[in-house]
């Protein structure tokens, strides 16, 4: 290890814990109304609003290459079902704050949690 | 270019082995970078252009024998950018970089090349979200990647064959 080593590998901590931090200042906004949107390729595949904490509800999520199950429960969605190798989306587990994602590379889907201030339901569809 | 081959192909079985080790990190798509090491040290024997002949068929070898296609796109843009910048680091850095320095930098890059190839396919820049957890389980293998490399090297000489 010479200083150089040191130098980068401050460098590179103290860069990722601030992200870490703006992050999650970013995260803390109150919102009046949250929703989960589906994307494939970019494109939005479904909106849920996620305001009614007893909706409970089972989305399949339908590409080219397979089938992934989405379950909206408690205001939040998870993966249960993959049908991609790595199974990374499920391992990502539970999430339900605005700014939070679940992705899967292999089938190209991104479920996004976002926040909407305005009290007016604009475009959430049930 | 037979050092060349048996460099491939010693990554190249790393590279498997390390897909068949359950991931040990809380960070999901998070990898120990085993072959890692073989870019590092080709880095140190021969310079910029072998290894990056190196990395390529590595990756392309690697494409066909262990994972799916779509993770070449992700492996090739990780790769390339963490070779480019762990050169620049060493010329750079030249008597107060080491090895370790030296790939750390390449791992922080590995991921950040990663992930800019997979924002570009899912077309979704906030997945970059993911980037600063990636980049501290990067210093992490980072170290372990440098001081096994630095190992390697150091025995290296010891074939009498080719000195670095």
């Amino acid at each position: 290890m010479k200083k150089g080593d040191i130098f980068i590998i401050l460098f590179v901590a103290v860069l990722s814990v601030g992200l870490l931090v703006f992050y999650r200042i970013s995260a803390t906004q109150q919102y009046h109304h949250k929703y989960a949107v589906i994307m494939i390729d970019g494109k939005v595949y479904k909106k849920v609003s996620l305001d009614d904490v007893n909706h409970k509800e089972e989305i399949p999520i339908v590409t080219k290459q397979g089938k992934n199950i989405l379950l909206v429960k408690n205001g939040g969605v998870q993966v249960i079902h993959a049908e991609c190798p790595d199974k990374i989306c499920m391992k990502e587990g539970f999430i339900d704050k605005p700014g939070q994602s679940i992705v899967c590379l292999p089938f190209r889907i991104v479920v996004e949690i976002r926040g909407d201030k305005s009290v007016e339901i604009d475009e959430v569809t049930y | 270019m037979v050092f060349l081959s048996i460099l491939v192909s010693t990554s190249l079985i790393l590279y498997i082995i390390e897909g068949m080790l359950p991931v040990p990190f809380i960070a999901p798509g998070a990898k120990l970078g085993l072959a890692n090491i073989i870019t590092v040290t080709s880095l140190y024997l021969f310079g910029f252009i072998d290894t990056l002949i190196v990395l390529i068929v590595r990756i392309l070898l690697a494409t066909f024998f262990a994972s799916s296609p779509s993770t070449f796109f992700y492996s090739l843009g990780g790769g390339l950018l963490s070779l480019v910048v762990m050169y620049l680091v060493k010329n750079i850095g030249k008597n107060h970089v080491s090895e370790v320095g030296v790939s750390v930098s390449g791992g922080v890059f590995h991921n950040i090349g990663q992930m800019l190839v997979a924002s570009a396919i899912v077309q979704n820049i906030k997945i970059m979200i993911y980037l600063p957890v990636l980049m501290i389980a990067g210093i992490g293998t980072g170290i372990f990647v440098g001081l096994s490399s630095k190992f390697l090297l150091k025995h290296w000489n010891k074939l009498k064959i080719l000195k670095y």
